[in-house]
């Protein structure tokens, strides 16, 4: 949750963001000091009653946008009856941060099921995952990882695990490149975990870009040891 | 000509307009050309209200509107004016902040006219 208000507050024009629950409170707050949590609060009870009014006449409802006359404030509901509100410019493009905010989330969630991978890899399989995935109601991207064909052998998690990652770092295109890269690394044959260095190597050149593919390197290298 | 003529005269033609609603902050509608308005006017009003109060609690300059986005149907969007609200229902497919920017170009306009039509002169 805090990657996920942190990926926002590093959007221009937005101030900070926080998350609420019903029940808890602010579970995560990178606000500026000058906004005082008690304050955050009650904002937070009123935007919970807004979006709760919303929901009962839009059941597709994906965000509720409040625009003042010196900011702004975005909300949407996450998964668990957690809210993630983002105080904004008043100028700001609501389609960019909704847009935004989408891919934010999904980096959350590439994070979280990379994290359960290695969980699993490291441990005997539990009925039902820890942390339960961050759901984007707007303009979802599809991850690369999620329509990854073909999928070769056994391989679907470890593949998973790359498509996710590269999405972070080429952002919509990544599901194309990466669907192209894995085709040509798999024809004529069935790979395995041995040629994995040569998938990474095809996608760090599709990356372009020395220091990202370094970055890239680094994550990968964090969940699938073998891949180098 | 009077306010919800004018209202319903003009909102519907702006591009991307799909119905509209005119409610006072007590959900009394006064305009509207939409399905299930006494619905959508309860919806407005209360979320008007709750956007005043964050308005008075942060501390922020005036509310001027608030969206209720969806992915892919008709967005509400709703406004202040005054002690009124107008609820917008925008198309799917149009830029909101398209829509949004010339229905404030229309809300200008109606309190420019408020204004000139209660000025001393026309008074006199």
């Amino acid at each position: 949750m805090q990657q996920l208000i942190d990926d926002l507050k590093s959007i221009p024009g937005v101030i900070g963001a926080y998350i609420y629950h019903p029940n808890e409170g602010i579970r995560s707050n990178n606000l500026p000091p000058l906004f005082k949590t008690e304050r955050m609060r009650e904002t937070a009870k009123s935007l919970v009653k807004i979006t709760a009014a919303g929901r009962h006449s839009f059941h597709d409802l994906a965000d509720t946008f409040l625009n003042f006359e010196e900011s702004s404030i975005l909300c949407r509901q996450l998964s668990g009856s957690n809210f993630v509100i983002a105080v904004c410019d008043p100028e700001i493009n609501f389609n960019v941060l909704t847009m935004s905010l989408n891919l934010a989330m999904e980096d959350v969630n590439s994070r979280i099921a990379a994290h359960q991978f290695v969980q699993a890899e490291n441990s005997p399989p539990s009925p039902a995952p820890a942390t339960p995935p961050v759901t984007a109601p707007t303009m979802a991207t599809p991850s690369p990882s999620a329509a990854a064909q073909p999928s070769p052998g056994n391989l679907k998690e470890e593949l998973d695990v790359v498509g996710q990652t590269l999405a972070k770092f080429l952002g919509p295109m990544a599901k194309i490149v990466f669907d192209d890269v894995v085709e040509n690394w798999s024809q004529g044959r069935t790979p395995t975990r041995q040629d994995f260095p040569a998938l990474i190597d095809a996608l760090c050149q599709e990356i372009a870009d020395p220091e990202k593919e370094k970055s890239f390197r680094g994550m990968v290298r964090e969940h699938i040891p073998f891949a180098f | 000509m009077t306010g919800t003529d004018l209202f319903s005269q003009y909102l519907p033609q702006i591009k991307g307009v799909d119905g509209f609603l005119v409610l006072r902050n007590d959900g009394h509608i006064l305009a509207q050309n939409i399905e299930q308005a006494e619905k959508l006017a309860s919806l407005s009003a209360l979320s008007g209200i709750n956007a005043q109060s964050i308005q008075k609690t942060m501390g922020f300059m005036p509310f001027r509107h608030l969206v209720f986005a969806r992915e892919h149907n008709r967005s509400l969007i709703v406004f202040t004016l005054d002690k009124f609200y107008v609820g917008i229902l925008a198309k799917t497919g149009f830029n909101l902040s398209d829509i949004i920017d010339n229905v404030y170009k229309f809300l200008f306009k109606i309190k420019i006219k408020k204004i000139s039509d209660h000025s001393p002169k026309e008074e006199e």
